[in-house]
């Protein structure tokens, strides 16, 4: 079971902030400032610290770093009326899940713990956090295309950890190249190539707008994103206002970065139509639920396609689909429905694991199945 | 540089704080006065929380007996009867707090927040250049709540 601290100076916050941890069924402990909170780290292990940022005796931002000096790298989510950017960038340089301003709402506090404890599972189980990629210096016997090579995402932050956060979070095919100065993403910008830039808003002695235009002259196809606190006022006006393509908040979430992903770099359609087969392909993402909610949304047009080139029935090709008992059997019948409206059948080619999952469920039993996609183009056996 | 929140932004700000966190809505009371009014009623309790900074500031709230026992309770999930001294203070002092951070951004202030402290009197009111309040009822009692923001000179 999930064991929290709580470290605020008030009661009432510790009172309302246990209420909810217990509500989820975890267990909690409190603290009142930050030394008492560092005793009871040293005392026990915890899964999530929610740590106010101005305190007596050891504020907010002082205790996490005596943590992190300690090598405890307990996650930390800071719940705090505080948005003084220097405090902001502070925690974040030590390492925050989430940044919640007050008030929040309990539901909200749920949610974010929630959210913080599945994120650093994931990240711990699914993907080795990765040194940043520095760009690559050209071999002495490289080719120009080799030196060349586009490089999909350029970070430039005076923060080393916020490129090594984005790594942890963006798929491994994305390739990373990390900037800490003006002058290096200069210099990095007339050696490669780059789809995306992203541009601390933040940067000691550096205008983030001055800087990108001075980049878009070297990178006119890239697009340029200003990186920036959530506490910022207006951030995506005033982005737009000065020539940026769009925001990205700190601290990350999964949403946002699925969402860049998907925008910027995901140019492989979900789903590929040739003729009647729609071929979906497979789930390379980190919110599963996200990708069969997309298919969903994705699936209507192109059986509106397969409809209006006069086919008779759709052959769904749904192999690569990950065969999950709890959400196969209500996505396929949102997929047979939309079929129906447009007077198509639908046909489903997929593993035999899949086909077990369809037959189990009352409403999908009775789909057409078919292990392979000639399968299906010869139609049922009569 | 922008202007002190009105009553009716205060009274807007606290009452999506106090409705965010526990549920209770407040609005300006009909009669607003002019002058200190948290003074001239003489609340029962009244803690203020500082801003220094290039624009120095002090957030004030303060609450009559009932207000205050009512805001304790809704903070703490219990009977307004079972709320103590400490407990009143304790939940005033996060209010103020948050309040200090709502209104800290609607001004655009990068200050950082003070710890916030029971004022007796007016120490510490002594020195205020400019300053805005709201006089405020709400919940099912209609208690009174007086909010005030004070712009000192800067240092």
């Amino acid at each position: 079971m999930p064991r929290i601290l709580t470290v605020d100076d008030s009661r009432a916050i510790r009172s309302i902030v246990s209420k909810q941890v217990l509500a989820l069924g975890f267990e909690v402990d409190e603290a009142e400032d930050g030394v008492q909170g560092l005793a009871r780290l040293a005392a026990q292990s915890f899964d999530l610290v929610l740590l106010d940022v101005t305190m007596p005796v050891l504020d907010g931002p002082g205790m996490l770093a005596k943590m992190r000096e300690q090598g405890i790298t307990t996650p930390v989510l800071m719940l705090t009326s505080e948005s003084k950017r220097s405090v902001v960038t502070s925690v974040m340089k030590n390492g925050i899940e989430d940044y919640i301003l007050k008030p929040f709402q309990p539901d909200e506090l749920r949610s974010k713990i929630l959210k913080a404890l599945r994120m650093t599972t994931t990240i711990v189980a699914a993907t080795p956090i990765m040194t940043p990629v520095a760009p690559p210096a050209p071999a002495p016997n490289a080719s120009p295309a080799e030196d060349e090579k586009t490089i999909d995402l350029l970070v430039i932050d005076d923060m080393e950890n916020v490129s090594k956060k984005l790594r942890t979070l963006l798929p491994a095919r994305v390739s990373l190249a990390h900037t800490l100065t003006s002058q290096t993403a200069l210099t990095s910008c007339r050696e490669h190539a780059y789809k995306v830039i992203l541009i601390d808003y933040d940067m000691h002695d550096v205008n983030s707008a001055v800087l990108m235009n001075q980049l878009k002259k070297l990178q006119p196809s890239a697009a340029f994103l200003v990186l920036c606190l959530r506490t910022t006022n207006d951030a995506t006006r005033e982005a737009k206002e000065k020539g940026f393509d769009g925001v990205m908040f700190k601290p990350f979430d999964t949403a946002s970065i699925d969402d860049f992903v998907l925008k910027y770099f995901d140019n492989q359609a979900l789903i590929d139509v040739a003729d009647n087969v729609l071929s979906i392909e497979g789930y390379n993402g980190r919110d599963l639920e996200r990708y069969y909610r997309r298919i969903d949304n994705l699936i209507e047009k192109c059986l509106a396609d397969v409809g209006g080139a006069c086919y008779d029935e759709a052959i769904i090709d749904v192999s690569k689909v990950p065969a999950r008992p709890d959400r196969i059997p209500k996505l396929m019948m949102s997929i047979a429905s939309k079929a129906k409206e447009i007077g198509l059948s639908l046909w489903l080619v997929g593993t035999p694991e899949m086909r077990r999952i369809m037959k189990n469920f009352t409403d999908t039993a009775a789909l057409p199945f078919f292990d392979t996609v000639d399968a299906a183009k010869r139609g049922p056996v009569q | 540089m922008a202007e002190l929140p009105s009553s009716e932004t205060l009274a807007r700000l606290v009452s999506n704080i106090t409705r965010t966190m526990f549920g209770m809505s407040f609005m300006l009371a009909a009669q607003e006065r002019d002058g200190l009014p948290w003074l001239d009623a003489q609340p029962w309790r009244t803690l203020c929380l500082p801003i220094p900074g290039g624009r120095p500031l002090t957030v004030l709230i303060a609450t009559d007996q009932q207000g205050a026992l009512a805001l304790g309770g809704a903070m703490f999930s219990c009977p307004p009867n079972e709320v103590d001294r400490a407990m009143v203070d304790d939940a005033l002092g996060e209010l103020v707090n948050i309040i200090a951070g709502q209104i800290k951004i609607a001004l655009g202030l990068d200050q950082a927040l003070g710890l916030p402290r029971v004022l007796e009197g007016a120490a510490g009111v002594e020195g205020t250049q400019a300053w805005r309040s709201a006089t405020l009822e709400g919940g099912s009692n209609k208690v009174m709540v007086w909010v005030a923001v004070m712009e000192h000179p800067p240092v």
